[in-house]
């Protein structure tokens, strides 16, 4: 009798176990997936070479409005 | 204004509220009221960010300063990209992870509820102002200019803001504000084209680029190191990046804007596209202002924009000064416009005949510039209760007198979207600081969802007639604008002080944030009263002023110095 009321205990902790470790699994990798995501930016590795871009295109707008200024001052 | 044009201007702009209040009707609980289900893509966020962003001053005022000044302005927006990214690397994990409505609410899980009430506070304070400003400074101009009641303009902006921000909540701001950026954005390019098509047949794009440059309107970046210059690449890169840094980081309508996102990713990506296109954009406003400057050299134009002030002066005994002033005016413009054309049709063949017409057209400019200013002063004398700026009527002025019939509507459909995109974002992230980091942090009892979303609405429609209220008697206070724009940067620096603190500085606690924020505010202040005196004496010459950029530095850098300073005996005690 205890032996099957034992086994029953462990079923049904086996299994709110793997329920907890299932949900615990799809809330956090939902969050990491979608809210918290690690998705790469388009066209870079990650975002680090977004920003390297972003930053790249700040210094070329720069240097083309530093050339425009100077060709057309007189 | 034609019946035509009423038509396309009131029919976007009832297209654009219909649209927003129908789409957004349903929202099931706070977090879609506030934060828009978080269902946004990072093309409506970005779209969403720029439209705050922009207001109908920027579309106003920024090609009149084009016009005056040349390109320089651009500088101011060198700090944004940096800041952009500052925000999407180490802000927005932060909020996400702390799944906030408010951006101040984060201020209370780092300092306690204190700090996050202040900068509340003072959000709201700044944003309640500016939220007033929002919908005056267009309304004043665009009242003067076609002659339209002030206060009817007034309500029609405001009155139509609050139907959709109050129905749909952040939804419906995103979602209006990209169709408003739909129609600013076609209306620009419009007016861009005409302009170079309405330039004289002899005059091409590249001659007109030449003429602006000879005029100096293409002096964009500036390497000098003058304090007293406000416009230089130095304060665009360093008071620029705190000054974005602190309005997409910390304001509440920006942030609101970007946590509407249904990722990171989303968030990111949307203020990436600003970070590559809002310097571009800045440029582009500035270029329709320098080819305005460029279309005026080949067209008769009075010495003033704003007709009204010129009528105002005449009825006075200054009418015979006036009337000078404009032949002196005239005068000057036909000789200046004989320059300008022999330099166009003799570049490439008669050097030395070009290089004399350049010095002749230059020095033109410089005395029709003398007498603009005369004409300044002398409406200022006859009229002393205008306190309106000629360069924000260039643009409205060549609208007006000679955009083609329906294009004229579409442009002030332009106007009206800029002004409505703006303080719709304003007031729905006022409600939402109102609502979150007061009323339901305050409010001791549990409510259901529907009550939050209820007390939001009356939130964001009493947000709604104070800035209509502010607007209607703005005009009692002298140099309203300029005193918000100073409340702005005096408090700003401060505000990102603390943030900084809260996200870099783990071991500095809320006590000495806290002392240090009241100190470095004190300071700010102060400086802002006796700056130039301090200034001069410590520079040893005399200055003019401390441009207002710099009070972001200041402000920030010494709350966090303070803040550290102090640290070491706060965690000791």
């Amino acid at each position: 009798m205890m032996q099957c009321l034992n086994n029953k205990f462990y079923e049904k902790t086996n299994i709110h176990y793997v329920i907890i470790a299932f949900t615990h699994y799809s809330i956090h990798s939902l969050y990491h997936s979608q809210i918290m995501n690690h998705q790469k930016p388009p066209f870079f590795k990650n975002w680090r070479g977004f920003y390297i871009f972003v930053l790249g295109f700040l210094a070329f707008l720069v240097v083309l409005f530093y050339l425009l200024t100077n060709i057309y001052n007189q | 204004m034609s019946i035509v044009d009423w038509i396309i201007m009131l029919g976007t702009l009832g297209f654009i509220v219909a649209y927003g209040t129908w789409k957004t009707r349903k929202n099931a609980n706070l977090q879609d009221y506030l934060r828009g289900g978080n269902e946004m893509k990072w093309t409506t966020i970005g779209l969403s960010v720029m439209a705050t962003q922009a207001s109908a001053i920027t579309f106003i005022s920024t090609p009149g300063q084009a016009y005056e000044s040349g390109m320089g302005f651009v500088q101011n927006y060198f700090g944004l990209p940096i800041a952009l990214i500052i925000v999407s690397a180490v802000f927005i994990p932060i909020y996400y992870r702390l799944k906030v409505y408010t951006a101040y609410e984060y201020l209370e899980t780092r300092f306690g509820v204190a700090s996050r009430m202040l900068a509340a506070f003072l959000f709201l304070v700044q944003r309640g102002l500016a939220a007033g400003i929002t919908i005056y400074a267009p309304a004043i101009i665009l009242s003067t200019a076609l002659g339209w009641n002030l206060s009817l303009t007034i309500l029609l902006i405001g009155v139509l803001v609050i139907i959709y921000t109050v129905s749909g909540g952040t939804k419906a701001v995103s979602l209006t504000q990209k169709w408003q950026m739909g129609v600013i954005m076609s209306g620009m390019f419009i007016a861009f084209f005409i302009i170079i098509y309405k330039l004289p047949h002899f005059v091409s794009f590249g001659d007109a680029i030449s003429v602006a440059g000879i005029m100096g309107k293409l002096d964009i970046v500036d390497f000098s190191l003058d304090i007293d210059k406000r416009y230089t690449f130095w304060t665009g890169i360093t008071g620029g990046t705190f000054l974005a840094l602190s309005y997409f980081g910390t304001d509440q309508s920006q942030v609101q804007r970007y946590l509407s996102g249904s990722s990171v990713y989303e968030s990111r990506m949307g203020l990436m596209f600003n970070a590559i296109l809002k310097i571009p954009m800045q440029f582009f406003i500035l270029l329709v202002g320098v080819m305005v400057f460029v279309f005026f050299q080949y067209q008769e134009h009075a010495v003033l924009f704003n007709q009204n002030s010129i009528d105002k002066v005449y009825e006075t005994e200054y009418a015979d000064e006036m009337k000078s002033i404009e032949a002196d005016y005239s005068k000057t413009y036909q000789e200046k416009k004989v320059a300008l054309t022999t330099i166009v049709q003799h570049y490439e063949t008669n050097e030395k005949a070009t290089e004399e017409a350049i010095k002749a057209a230059q020095e033109k400019e410089t005395e029709a510039l003398k007498i603009r200013d005369k004409a300044k002063e002398l409406v200022n004398k006859a009229v002393p209760d205008n306190k309106s700026k000629d360069s924000d009527y260039v643009f409205l002025s060549f609208i007006m007198n000679y955009l083609p019939m329906g294009l004229i509507g579409l442009l002030l459909a332009v106007i009206f979207s800029a002004a409505m995109s703006s303080t719709s974002g304003e007031l729905n992230a006022l409600a939402t600081t109102t609502t979150i980091d007061f009323y339901k942090r305050l409010n001791k009892k549990e409510h259901s969802e529907q009550h939050y979303v209820n007390t939001s609405k009356i939130f964001t429609a009493g947000w709604g007639v104070v800035a209509i209220a502010f607007a209607l008697f703005a005009h009692l206070v002298e140099n309203l604008i300029e005193a918000v724009n100073i409340l702005g940067s005096i408090f700003y620096g401060v505000i990102l002080g603390i943030f900084l603190i809260a996200f870099f500085l783990k071991n500095v606690k809320g006590k000495a944030t806290f002392s240090a924020a009241i100190i470095g505010q004190s300071v700010v202040i102060i400086l802002f009263f006796f700056g130039q005196q301090i200034g001069s004496y410590l520079l040893g010459r005399e200055i003019q002023e401390i441009a207002y950029l710099w009070y972001n530095v200041i402000g920030c850098s010494l709350v966090v110095l303070i803040a550290l300073l102090i640290s070491p005996f706060e965690n000791k005690a």
